[in-house]
Order: C-alpha cells, then structure tokens, then sequence
C-alpha cells in the first residue's frame, strides 16, 4: 500500500480504535457498578453513533461535503 | 413515469449522486423509527433491568465482531472509490465472514437464551424481539454485500461506486443500531 492510501484510509482506523476503547469502556462501567451506570452507557452509545455516522457513514457528504 | 422520474434521469451524475444519497438517509432514517420504537418499549417493559442469565462474553464478543465488520465495510467503500478491485473483493469477504460469525453467535445466544428466558417471560420476548429484528437486518446487509461481492468480480463498480457506498451504508446503519442495543441488552 502506498503512503498516500496509508494516509487516506486513517481515518478508519482512528474510528475503530475509538470504537474498540469505548466499547472497553462501556463493559467496564457495567461490570463495576458505577453509579448512574445508565447515563454513562448512554453517553457513550452516543458517541459510538456519532463516530460511525460521522466517520463511516460520511453525513456530511449529504450537505456538500465530499466522502473520504 | 412520474416527472420526478424523469427530472432524477435527466440530472447531472453528481445531482443524481446527491439525490441517491438523501434518498438513502431518508430510508435509513424512517427504519431508525421501528428500532426507536423497540428499544423505547424494551425500557417500558423493564425499566433498567437486564436479566442476570444473559451472557456478558457472547455480548462482548458479537459486538466486537459487528465493530470490526464495519471498520473492513469502511475499507471496502474505500478500495471501491480508489478503483481497488482486489482490496473491493478482500475487504467485501471479510465483512461477509464478519456479519455470518456475528449472525452464528447470535444463534449461540439465542440456544442459551431459551432455556434461561423463554420467548414467553418478559424478557425473553424482548430480547428475542430486538434480536430478531436486529439479526434480520444483519442477514439482509449479507445479502447485499454478497450481491457487492458478485458484482466487483465482474467489474461492474470501476465506473461508478454507488452501489458500493449504499450497501456499506445500510451495513454501518445496522451496526448503530447495535451500538444501543448491545448496552441495553447485556449491560444497563
């Protein structure tokens, strides 16, 4: 693969490396009973979303905004 | 034909691009309604419970898998706009291998699943609702990535990677739809 395309499929793999800690993140708030354990699961199920949409599913291309 | 019909034809390639893709947003957006509705019931129904039985390592694992599906989708998208043909056909196989494994796991679940929560408690009939429905989904994306799959061995999105770009839309759709599932099943 050449350098360019490294750097042109990065972003992908930015996205699932953040996917992969919040995820952690998520199991771990659920096994050690934080409290308000359900706000914390759902701030992070949005952010998951927002990643995938933003990043994946390029949203801004819909507005003009051309997709990587 | 309608006159929308035939104004969308006659637009340039890249209007046609932009048409294609709100109509696509849109399509996702009113299935977001049925998974809305689901998940607003499953927090009717039980409030904040999950049921002990449930199976934290099958959970985890399913949804590292979808995750990774979408990250090989990605790439596949990627190769597709790149002219990749080769990287189209590994990146398309390997979500396909991805979503089938994702898809038996669930089966795995859902074998446990009968004999811990039966479909008629309370539970069992919300868990395999949004199961159900959500593996349904999953199983449709498999179909169109296989139609994907076909189609780039024969060539035919060196010219124009919409039907690419669709099918790894709808496969990421499915994958948000698991990103609130997961916790609202296994872990709240």
């Amino acid at each position: 693969m050449s350098p360019l395309r490294k750097v042109a499929a990065s972003p992908g793999a930015t996205a699932i490396i953040a996917l992969a800690a919040l995820t952690a993140v998520e199991y771990l708030v659920s096994i050690a009973g934080v409290p308000a354990a359900f706000l914390w699961l759902t701030i992070i199920a949005v952010v998951k979303a927002g990643v995938i949409v933003m990043t994946f599913m390029h949203l801004m291309s819909v507005f003009g905004g051309e997709a990587r | 034909m309608t006159a929308a019909t035939i104004t969308v034809q006659h637009a340039p390639p890249a209007s046609r691009l932009r048409i294609s893709r709100v109509g696509l947003w849109l399509f996702i957006l009113s299935e977001s309604m049925l998974f809305v509705g689901v998940l607003a019931t499953r927090f009717t129904l039980l409030g904040t419970d999950v049921h002990e039985a449930v199976s934290q390592q099958i959970g985890l694992a399913i949804t590292s898998i979808l995750l990774a599906s979408s990250y090989t989708a990605f790439r596949a998208e990627h190769a597709a706009r790149s002219g990749d043909r080769p990287g189209l056909l590994r990146y398309t196989a390997m979500t396909l291998v991805l979503g089938i494994v994702f898809v038996g796991g669930v089966t795995l679940e859902w074998v446990e699943a009968f004999h811990d929560f039966p479909p008629g408690t309370i539970f069992g009939t919300v868990f395999f609702t949004m199961t159900g429905i959500h593996a349904f989904h999953v199983i449709t994306g498999l179909v169109f990535l296989a139609i994907i799959y076909a189609g780039a061995r024969r060539g035919t999105y060196e010219s124009d990677a919409w039907p690419v770009e669709a099918g790894v839309k709808y496969w990421h759709f499915v994958d948000v739809v698991w990103v609130f599932f997961y916790p609202a099943l296994y872990l709240i």
